[in-house]
């Protein structure tokens, strides 16, 4: 995120997620702000979306006062998890009064949308290989440096795959998703499981 | 604070609470003024009151005291999304502990779901959507594996929970804490207690009587817009059936290794 929004106070905050709102095509904070509300639920059965890009409120106390005392990692909410933006028939939104056709979905489907074509040449997500439950996540917005340039760089990381042009590749027992010109490996980061960009 | 001042008795309590707070941060300002003041002594750490510290004591003596025990929770947490609309997303864990050293957690939640394993050498993290898993090796205790899981941003269910049973600090940054009074959680008479500390209002019911173990908690996350909160109940068995399962992870058919990378090993989010 551009704008550290822990350090303003709850009405300027306020105002700031408003701005946002208002600035959605043109900065990387509505980017992420309306990733998380695109994907309110779906994603091939699952929930599309819920649980990256939002605020998520803190688990743990010790865990709160870790991240107070080391300031590396920025906690489990402050990173931009791209939602799903082509894949909104969630389980869960049918018929409730969150899912489908409401207030929550309303518009910010197609912000994602025009998010994902425009950064990332069409991608949809939903591409490789399913089993994203609760992980629904269209492919490469905003993490590191894959989504916004051409050239993916060495050690960063993103949610998922490209949507296409995919295969695996073995190299001495390990599997490789050979994409391009560019080499993924699965790897656990913190809560989640993500895609390094690698040299087998 | 948000909470019920229709009882006098809490009313009192909670000015206490807010004043306790305050006060550090009021002679923090004093001490800066003054320059004959010596500086760390002016200023308490930690303002828990007597009576709350009492039932404290009396929980991480009782988490400290336990060797196997395994604790079902039901959690909701809170997700601001756009235009602050709050969402609230379920989770049920069971954690089975067998101190000093073994662990397992099975997490089934809306955001992810995983199992944790661990058996005293090495951690097994394993994620059924994704169809994959890790292990990494962990000798020492539970105490040593929580701090790596904090360190590497993983959150293990009711992880406080066992930070209290093994390091007993959790209060290590609270600014205040009261016991607020008496509640009922499952139908179980709990002591209720309330802490502030700069990043988050927490609190904590406790059972009573010669059972001391915590039934609920709630943390809500301060300056955040629509001040999202996880809250978690708990269900306790002291004698959790453990077997030679337990503590082993076999990785079903089809189901990848990965590495585990440190958060430090790959590219830094984006700040």
């Amino acid at each position: 995120m551009e704008i550290n929004m822990n350090n303003m106070n709850g009405f300027a905050r306020k105002l700031a997620s408003a701005a946002a709102a208002c600035l959605v095509t043109a900065s990387l904070l509505a980017i992420g702000i309306s990733d998380a509300s695109a994907g309110a639920r779906g994603g091939g059965g699952g929930r599309a979306g819920g649980g990256g890009g939002g605020r998520m409120a803190q688990s743990s106390v010790s865990g709160a006062n870790r991240s107070m005392s080391s300031s590396s990692r920025g906690g489990s909410s402050s990173y931009n998890r791209p939602s799903n933006g082509g894949n909104n028939s969630g389980n869960r939104g049918n018929g409730n009064n969150v899912g489908n056709g409401n207030r929550v979905n309303n518009g910010n489907v197609n912000v994602g949308n025009n998010v994902n074509i425009d950064i990332d040449n069409d991608h949809h997500g939903g591409c490789c290989g399913g089993g994203y439950y609760n992980h629904p996540i269209a492919a490469g917005v905003a993490i590191g440096a894959i989504a916004v340039t051409t050239a993916a760089v060495m050690g960063s990381y993103d949610y998922a795959l490209p949507p296409s042009g995919c295969s695996i590749v073995y190299r001495n027992g390990i599997s490789y998703h050979y994409c391009g010109s560019v080499y993924y490996q699965q790897s656990y980061s913190g809560n989640d499981v993500v895609y390094v960009v690698v040299t087998p | 604070m948000r909470m019920s001042l229709r009882n006098p008795r809490r009313s009192v309590l909670l000015t206490a609470l807010l004043l306790a707070c305050s006060a550090p941060v009021m002679a923090q300002s004093a001490a800066t003024t003054t320059e004959s003041a010596p500086a760390a002594e002016e200023v308490s750490p930690q303002v828990v009151s007597p009576e709350a510290q009492v039932v404290l004591d009396r929980m991480t003596a009782y988490l400290k005291g336990l060797q196997n025990f395994s604790i079902d929770s039901d959690a909701t947490r809170d997700e601001v999304v756009s235009y602050g609309y709050k969402l609230q997303h379920n989770e049920h864990s069971t954690l089975t502990v067998q101190r000093p050293g073994k662990m397992r957690a099975e997490v089934a939640g809306d955001i992810r779901d995983r199992t944790f394993v661990y058996d005293g050498s090495k951690l097994v993290i394993y994620s059924p959507d994704d169809q994959v898993y890790t292990s990494t090796p962990a000798t020492g205790s539970l105490k040593d594996l929580i701090g790596g899981l904090l360190d590497a941003g993983v959150e293990l269910p009711l992880i406080d929970v066992l930070y209290q049973a093994s390091n007993g600090s959790l209060t290590e940054a609270v600014r205040g804490g009261i016991l607020v009074g008496d509640a009922t959680i499952d139908g179980v008479p709990c002591d209720h207690l309330a802490f502030r500390q700069s990043n988050a209002d927490w609190q904590l019911w406790v059972e009573k009587g010669d059972r001391p173990v915590p039934r609920k908690v709630v943390i809500t996350t301060r300056f955040e817009v629509g001040d999202p909160q996880y809250s978690a109940v708990m269900s306790w068995n002291l004698q959790p059936k453990i077997d030679a399962t337990t503590f082993t992870f076999t990785p079903p058919k089809g189901v990848e290794l990965i590495p585990f990378a440190d958060a430090a090993a790959v590219q830094a989010r984006s700040p």
